[in-house]
């Protein structure tokens, strides 16, 4: 028995709840010793909270109790495997409803769960996590242009990666129960409905596929109703992954043209609601499936929950995912016309300091990511404004999609864009003041970094170069060569010491010596 | 198939009588001589219970539906009025049939055998003076004898209560009264000479006067009344299904009299009095030419010292995937274990629940219950593992029929116990048999699954063939947690891996099932079917196994009960055939096999293809798919099929010929499966014995 407990140990059980816009989803996974991931419940249960939000902007008390209620159920079930380290996540029915802050207070108070409200950026990452664990092949699919969509009950989230990298992220609050909601205020006959409802779809996509066009060879898509959709219609799988071919999901639509919800729900043996979603999602799919070059669909059924589990198995510092990101952040401050050798030279400084002190400072792998992306994209305001660029930098980031950091990491960057030449974030700040405490203290630390590298670059002439730093007692001093007069540089650097000394305690110097001088 | 392919109501034979044709088939075995005599009994007795629960329940509900006005005709054509009418004739010479037999052919026999069975006049001096005392002590006081006058009105009579009835002479006019023989005391009371007995009624009508003393007692009759007993509970307006319950059950005891039994030659005032009292038509009126309810004749095979009349006792053998296994879950781990009760041991199924209660290493249980015995070791098992801390979820159905006020009892009991008790959904009967355990092994959680076609019912497993599965494979256990995830409400109808789950999904399974071989035949290739189950009444799977007999699919019906479906017509039937096996044991597992051009699928179910089970019932199908186990379950239905001793072929009119076998080559299947499973237990305690590098050599080398 005692070799049992031992062995328990090391394999480890885990469970997420995703309270998602249409229906609430539980997944308990057990890791095994050899790092396995196996799914031991997943259980799904329609509840459209998403109705209301999407119609009235807020939750009803009625449906605040039916969700607790369900939740309840679940932690029964997570219950019955001992599961201890559980995750509750909500998407976009919470996270816009005007009384969001009263519905997760009211779960925490009848449940004890405290639940996570993830942004659109967060839950594309985690499901692209878990469509990456699920294809076996997708690296490769990716590199050769893909699309990767997810058809959620909220709305539609829009990933497109090709050789480069990430190439394009968004959200689209076009999801089927959202669109379903809109119309349904208008009473009309069947056909004449399902005519109108292509229209407005077609219309919202339009824009965003219009960039999208003709250029990618693979398709991907998730969701919930895709994975419905899949098993009626299709039954081909290659290596695991289910695929649905272009004719299949005509056929499908073809067929459904002429059904109201009810003759669906008994046809497929659905619920009616679940039916009442069908004909928006294939609509969706298909204009999708059109916009692409790919002959099929690849349907890994995987979705937000099974990102969670994978991140909360393996943890969140995965080289690739960040590798990915810097990538994409890259391409982004491209796109914003910044001068690529200020830039590299600005990260350079920054992570050089950052090594120095990380480790003895609380600062995590995490946090030198937001301070690499933040050297990345410090200047992108410029493109609007060059007077106030750290304002407009900054309120570019918040709108920003930048898939798989955190709403939280989001503030942090706009504070930290928004500061990088001067200044101090004070309460007044709204993104600073909406930080945890441990956060708003991270982000003062990168900044005092991300301000000292700025400056030994405020030239943007590259004149330093081979720079050291070392800790000398209480002093932290950096050492470089310069081509020429750094005068400039060091004088900025001087006046930006003061946040440096207070947030690390220590005085920070910059010896310049320049070339061919004793 | 085209939606009005094969709906001529000839190609259909009502349910009902389809029913008492099964009933009659029972009859047929307590008239075989080659069955033994106590035996024999026993198979008229059931006739009796049978006919009981039907008149309650059927016949009922005919009534209600004639009352309610309802016209609708059945498959076969017939309105409820129809059918009532020919139900009634059919009863009716059913009964005198059974009497028939009781007076002709058995009786006589076991007087022989030693038996007697007296009649008061029978009687000897000591004899009478024994049941004097008798009396006494023991009848008369739990008698409550009811006079009926003026002040005093018909007092209510007990569903299925033997009463007698008496004409009394006043000097006002004659008056009636009534007394109820007693259901706490047996039937059957043993004289003071051996092998003797006598009625109780008999003994109560001797002492008559003593009961209703200066009275003038000028005639006596004994009656039963048969109850309505169909039970219409509106669910959806019941906040409290188990409350609801227990109010229903209560009523029944008092529903509108469909039959009257009474004894021949009745005295014509009392029979009149009766049957204003009781508000019945004279075609209910069924008069008895014997005993009224002839239920106690099965207590005959009680009496000791008859061994040699009866069966000999099956003694369940460990099933063969068990043989020398100790830890079930072991067991299980290692492979797959198909069982085939009675014949290999149900106790292995409770045992699994036993261990897993007791098991430190195991999380959760969950279980549904439709009908278990009285004491069982199941509820006392999951009792103790809800009170060690165990998650235990227990799905209990308090709407079985007739086992509701047994259920709600032990419902409270687990309830108690801190079990997790979940009170079937509304509007559905959770009628699957599935139980499946949670528990943390060194690889992390394992699932362990047991699936039926039978209840967990450790009584009726001795006497009911079924199915059983234990499984620990992912899918399974997979698939076991998303249906009680189902039934607790927590999730949605999920998407199974292995299972097909009525009323969602089981329809549309078995319709593609028929679709496919139909589909095959068409192409020219090999299709068949062979089903085995309890009834076939449902419209829609029949007229698809029409539409696939026309194809070209041969299709074998082994259907103990009811079957709807008439086969052998000419251009819709032809390749259809139908037979029953009624015998020793009552056929109840549910096998169905598809041939798939060689890919064969075989499944097991707790569903008959009757509607109730594919649109109001939770029920489960389940494929068996280990080669072996696919192997024995096709030569359990190749045993079956040319069984020659209990089986009968159901012909175009819907009757049914017995088959008839002669010499060495007549095959009793159900024997030869308890055969076999004695012989496989046997071979492995030899193999035992004789240690582990002893050849293995064949029996006829020896």
């Amino acid at each position: 028995m005692e070799k049992l407990q031992g062995k328990i140990r090391k394999s480890m059980l885990v469970g997420v709840i995703d309270i998602g816009s249409g229906f609430m989803q539980l997944k308990i996974a057990n890791q095994d010793e050899n790092k396995q991931i196996h799914l031991l419940e997943s259980v799904t249960k329609s509840l459209a909270i998403g109705r209301e939000t999407f119609s009235e902007g807020r939750i009803s008390p009625e449906m605040m109790r039916e969700l607790s209620q369900h939740l309840l159920g679940f932690r029964q079930l997570l219950r019955e495997y001992k599961v201890r380290r559980v995750r509750v996540v909500a998407t976009g029915a919470i996270r816009e409803a005007s009384n969001c802050e009263y519905v997760l207070d009211q779960i925490r108070a009848s449940t004890g769960f405290s639940v996570e409200v993830m942004n659109g950026p967060e839950e594309r990452f985690l499901t692209q996590q878990a469509i990456q664990r699920a294809m076996p092949g997708y690296e490769k699919l990716k590199k050769e242009g893909l699309l990767a969509i997810n058809i959620g009950s909220g709305g539609v989230k829009i990933v497109a990666y090709d050789a480069e990298g990430l190439r394009y992220s968004q959200n689209v609050p076009m999801g089927a129960l959202r669109v379903r909601q809109i119309l349904s205020r208008l009473e009309l006959q069947s056909s004449t409905y399902t005519n109108l409802l292509e229209e407005y779809i077609d219309y919202h996509v339009q824009e965003v596929i219009e960039p999208l066009k003709e250029k990618y060879r693979h398709l991907v898509m998730t969701g919930e109703e895709v994975d419905s959709i899949y098993r009626i219609c299709s039954n081909v799988t290659e290596q695991n992954v289910h695929v649905m071919s272009q004719n299949e999901l005509k056929k499908l639509y073809e067929q459904l043209m002429f059904m109201n919800a009810s003759q669906i729900s008994s046809e497929f043996g659905i619920s009616f609601d679940r039916a009442e979603m069908l004909m928006p999602t294939v609509m969706l799919m298909r204009a999708f499936e059109r916009a692409s070059n790919a002959k099929k669909i690849y349907c890994p059924s995987v979705g937000l929950s099974d990102g969670i589990l994978y991140e909360m198995c393996r943890g969140k510092d995965d080289q690739e995912t960040e590798d990915e990101l810097l990538r994409y952040t890259r391409f982004l401050a491209k796109q914003y016309y910044y001068v690529e050798k200020h830039v590299e030279k600005v990260v350079e400084s920054a992570l050089l300091i950052f090594d120095h002190l990380g480790k003895k400072q609380n600062l995590t792998r995490r946090h030198r990511l937001l301070l690499e992306m933040s050297a990345v994209l410090h200047d992108i305001g410029k493109a609007v404004n060059l007077e106030k660029h750290g304002e407009c930098g900054s309120a570019l980031i918040l709108n920003i999609d930048l898939m798989g950091i955190s709403e939280e990491e989001q503030k942090q960057l706009a504070v930290l864009i928004r500061y990088h030449e001067a200044g101090e974030p004070s309460p007044e700040d709204k993104e600073y003041r909406e930080l945890s405490r441990k956060g708003r203290m991270a982000v003062s630390k990168l900044l005092a970094v991300l301000q000292l590298a700025n400056a030994m670059d405020c030239s943007h002439k590259q004149k330093l170069y081979g720079i050291t730093a070392k800790l000398e007692g209480d002093c932290f001093v950096l050492r470089a060569q310069a081509k020429e007069n750094a005068m400039l540089e060091e004088w900025i650097f001087q006046q930006l010491s003061s946040l440096f000394r207070e947030v690390f305690s220590l005085e920070p110097h910059l010896k310049v010596r320049r070339k061919g001088m004793v | 198939m085209d939606e009005n392919l094969f709906k001529n109501p000839e190609y259909f034979i009502s349910r009902e009588l389809s029913w008492l044709e099964f009933n009659q088939r029972v009859m047929e075995e307590a008239k075989d001589k080659k069955n033994p005599l106590l035996e024999r009994f026993k198979f008229l007795a059931i006739v009796t219970s049978n006919l009981d629960e039907f008149f309650m329940v059927r016949v009922g509900s005919l009534y209600d539906q004639v009352q309610a006005g309802i016209e609708k005709k059945d498959a076969a054509g017939l309105t409820p009025k129809q059918q009532l009418k020919r139900v009634i004739t059919r009863a009716h010479q059913m009964m005198d049939e059974q009497y028939e037999i009781y007076n002709k052919n058995l009786m006589p026999q076991l007087n022989k055998a030693g038996i007697q069975l007296v009649s008061v006049q029978q009687l000897q001096k000591d004899e009478v003076l024994y049941l004097e005392e008798y009396f006494k002590q023991e009848i008369y006081p739990v008698l409550t004898p009811m006079a009926v006058d003026a002040s005093r009105p018909f007092p209510l009579i007990l569903n299925r209560s033997l009463n007698i009835a008496l004409l009394i002479e006043r000097e006002e006019g004659d008056t009636f009264a009534t007394v109820q023989v007693p259901a706490v005391l047996a039937r059957l009371v043993p004289l003071n000479h051996e092998g003797r007995y006598i009625l109780l009624e008999d003994v109560i009508r001797m002492h008559l006067s003593e009961i209703f003393p200066k009275q003038k007692i000028k005639k006596t009759a004994c009656y039963r009344i048969t109850r309505n007993a169909d039970m219409a509970i509106h669910e959806e307006d019941a906040p409290d299904l188990l409350k609801e319950m227990e109010k229903s059950i209560k009523r029944r005891k008092w529903g509108q009299a469909v039959r009257l039994e009474v004894e021949n030659k009745a005295d014509e005032k009392i029979l009149q009095y009766l049957q204003q009292e009781l508000d019945i038509p004279p075609r209910d009126i069924y008069e008895i030419h014997g005993p009224l309810d002839l239920s106690f004749v099965s207590k005959l095979s009680k009496i000791p010292g008859y061994a040699h009349l009866q069966y000999d006792n099956l003694i369940p053998q460990v099933p063969q995937d068990l043989l020398g296994e100790s830890d079930i879950f072991e067991a299980i781990r290692k492979d797959d274990i198909l069982m085939h009760h009675p014949y290999e041991s149900f106790d292995q199924v409770v045992n699994f629940v036993e261990q897993a209660a007791k098991d430190p290493d195991v999380l959760a249980i969950k279980q549904t219950l439709y009908r278990v015995s009285g004491q069982s070791p199941i509820i006392k098992a999951l009792a103790v593992a809800a009170e060690s801390g165990k998650q235990v979820t227990v799905l209990v159905e308090v709407k079985a029929r007739f086992d509701e006020e047994n259920n709600i009892h032990w419902a409270r009991r687990l309830e108690k116990a801190g079990c997790h008790v979940i009170y079937g959904l509304v509007g559905l009967k959770t009628h699957c048999k599935i139980t499946l355990v949670v528990r943390r092994e060194e690889e992390g959680i394992r699932r362990y699954v047991h699936l039926g076609t039978g209840n967990y019912n450790d009584v009726t497993a001795r006497l009911y063939t079924d199915m059983g599965l234990f499984t620990c494979k992912e899918a399974y256990g997979a698939d076991a947690s998303a249906l009680f995830n189902c039934l607790s409400g927590y999730g949605d109808v999920p998407n199974f891996y292995k299972l097909t789950m009525a009323p969602t999904g089981l329809r549309r399974k078995f319709l593609a099932l028929i679709q496919r071989e139909k589909e095959l035949a068409l192409r020219g290739k090999k299709a068949k079917i062979i089903a085995k189950m309890n009834s076939l009444l449902d419209p829609e799977i029949t007229r698809a196994l029409y539409d696939a007999s026309c194809a070209g699919v041969e299709i074998d019906l082994i259907v103990r009960g009811i079957c709807c479906l008439i086969p052998g017509i000419p251009g819709v039937s032809e390749n259809i055939r139908v037979r029953s096996i009624v015998g020793w044991l009552l056929e109840h597992s549910r096998i169905y096999y598809f041939y798939n051009d060689g890919n064969e699928e075989i499944y097991l179910s707790s569903a008959d293809w009757m509607p109730r089970n594919l649109d109001r019932r939770i029920e489960l199908l389940f494929p068996v798919e280990e080669k072996r186990h696919m192997k024995r379950l096709k030569e359990a239905l190749k045993l079956l099929l040319s069984d020659t001793r209990k089986a009968r072929i159901m012909n175009p009119d819907g009757s049914y010929t017995k088959v008839t076998g002669r010499g060495s080559g007549v095959i009793n299947s159900q024997e030869t499966f308890y055969q076999m499973a004695q012989e496989a237990a046997l071979n492995k305690e030899n193999l035992k014995d004789k240690g582990v590098f002893q050849p293995i050599i064949r029996k006829n080398e020896l």
